[in-house]
């Protein structure tokens, strides 16, 4: 399979996410985060937060049917697969009770001369909506395909 | 949690003090594949991971040590904090390996009406391989 380059541009329907206290919880501790903020919702409001908050990468939690879509249309072949770099921004963390629409879209798709051959880069990004429609997160990935 | 950090107590070149997780184990590549829904069996299953080229089996996943990253400028800066995490993969790292964060302050500057720090970041493992590269930036409190 090749990669479909034609494939930047292309987005995905938008799917709604709720933040929930014990996936936060589950991703805290797999993080060895031993902070009562992420565990317990009273720590969590004595330290300013409306709900338990969640860590900073936790958008790399929201994966569902839409992002295997993405990868089928950019035709990736998984054996070959690296994953380049990430970006999480936020402007202020997210918190149990948020209810997010996300979409994702392939930003971009280029080659890359490496030491084996060409590599090539599909660069993605997923942007998460509160209700009112103000950005609760965006997140930029940049996947590899070796040769 | 560290003392309330203010904007007017850090400078450029500072260093920020790094963070030591505990060797990675199994169990949490089992935690962190069940948690954050990354079902790779690259990260679980040592049989696949050998097929697939890697020598001592399963590696942990990038996105882990990513979380250290940003757990490491939360511990620092207080979450409620942190805009925004950055990396490149650069290494792998495998179970047993104890990952250190570290970082230092690169830029103090104002945006959307805040006082932001722009850091540079980045994740050791204890045999001194570079794993995780990038900046993160926190917008911290002023004295006023």
């Amino acid at each position: 399979m090749s990669i479909n380059m034609d494939s930047v541009g292309f987005e995905t329907e938008e799917t709604v996410h709720e933040v929930d206290r014990v996936s936060i919880k589950w991703f805290a501790l797999a993080l060895g985060e031993k902070n009562p903020i992420y565990f317990d919702r009273e720590a969590a409001k004595a330290a300013g937060f409306a709900d338990v908050p969640a860590p900073p990468t936790f958008p790399t939690t929201f994966r569902d049917a839409q992002d295997a879509k993405l990868r089928d249309k950019v035709g990736f072949d998984f054996t070959k697969l690296v994953h380049g770099s990430q970006e999480y921004e936020a402007p202020k963390p997210l918190v149990a009770g948020d209810v997010l629409r996300i979409k994702s879209r392939v930003a971009d798709i280029y080659t890359k001369e490496g030491k084996s051959g060409a590599m090539i880069m599909v660069k993605t990004e997923s942007t998460g909506r509160r209700p009112d429609g103000s950005v609760a997160f965006v997140g930029r990935s940049t996947i590899i395909q070796r040769p | 949690m560290a003392d309330k950090i203010y904007f007017e107590d850090v400078n450029e070149g500072d260093e920020i003090p790094p963070a030591t997780q505990p060797g990675i184990t199994k169990v949490q590549l089992l935690q962190y594949a069940g948690a954050s829904h990354d079902y790779n069996l690259l990260h679980t299953d040592d049989g696949f991971a050998q097929m697939a080229g890697m020598p001592n089996g399963v590696i942990a996943h990038g996105m882990l040590s990513m979380g250290f990253a940003g757990q490491f400028l939360a511990g620092w800066a207080g979450l409620q904090n942190v805009r925004k995490v950055s990396v490149r993969f650069t290494a792998m790292t495998e179970p047993g390996d104890e990952v250190v964060a570290a970082g230092k302050i690169v830029k103090k500057y104002q945006e959307d009406g805040e006082n932001r720090v722009l850091c540079e970041i980045q994740t050791t493992t204890q045999k001194g391989t570079v794993t995780t590269k990038g900046e993160g930036v926190v917008a911290l409190p002023s004295k006023g």
